[in-house]
């Protein structure tokens, strides 16, 4: 589970991320990385502590998230799509609209999986910093 | 599904029995190893050597083992591939379980906490 709140004027993103995967970054000249070093997962620690964190998006770029079954989704040989094809299929896509890249990850998911049903639940979710906000 | 093995009176390791534990399995697993637990194992090392494929929902239920244990006994963990222990690393289980390279030492560490 991952939990941002962004202030969409500065870019400024405060998070809090429980189990995994880790959302990825696409920075405005198409380099991706993974965010957050993981916690807890949510519900099985009465005990556990969560923190919170800080990250800046910059203008153009753009925050991606995508539940476990991406990641693990695997080919009819068992090989799963795992985290760098995940991270190379964002850069790839990096001058598509935003609003096009989950899409755009389904359509690599499916052909991955040889057109089999995902035998988890997906979930993806993009988000993008336009670079002319009406505040600046 | 589970494999187990007295390595000494009071400590039992339980292999779960299959490549990959997942959604599909783990229900399965857990009610094998809650059996276990209530037939009086308490001191376990799971080892998982044969699984190379682990996701939320067999975490999950390892650490459902971990709570049914309770303050009865221990469990720990070991033989974990690289792609497990990561996950381990990133949920922080690695700050909940003992991890152990192998059984030997798994069982060991266990011997020595008698």
């Amino acid at each position: 589970m991952f939990c941002g709140a962004i202030d969409r004027a500065t870019g400024h993103m405060s998070y809090c991320q429980a189990g995994y995967p880790s959302p990825y970054y696409a920075d405005p000249d198409g380099r991706v990385q993974e965010i957050g070093d993981g916690g807890f997962p949510v519900g099985l620690f009465s005990e556990a502590e969560f923190q919170s964190h800080d990250f800046v998006l910059e203008k153009g770029g753009r925050l991606v998230l995508c539940s476990d079954a991406a990641c693990e989704a695997e080919d009819p040989m068992r090989n799963q799509f795992g985290v760098q094809r995940l991270r190379n299929v964002i850069a790839t896509f990096g001058r598509t609209e935003t609003a096009e890249l989950p899409g755009e990850i389904v359509r690599e998911l499916n052909a991955w999986r040889s057109g089999a049903l995902l035998e988890d639940d997906l979930t993806v979710v993009a988000l993008g910093r336009i670079k002319h906000h009406d505040s600046d | 599904m589970i494999q187990t093995e007295t390595q000494d009176p009071w400590i039992t390791i339980v292999r779960p029995g299959t490549a990959r534990l997942t959604a599909v399995n783990a229900k399965d697993f857990k009610t094998e190893v809650f059996d276990l637990i209530d037939r009086g194992s308490a001191r376990l090392v799971i080892d998982f050597e044969e699984v190379s494929f682990l996701d939320s929902s067999g975490l999950g239920v390892v650490v459902g083992i971990l709570k049914k244990i309770g303050i009865r006994g221990e469990l720990v963990v070991c033989n974990l591939n690289a792609d497990i222990k990561q996950m381990f690393a990133i949920c922080h289980m690695d700050r909940v379980f003992s991890i152990f390279p192998s059984t030997r030492d798994a069982a060991q560490s266990l011997s020595a906490r008698v």
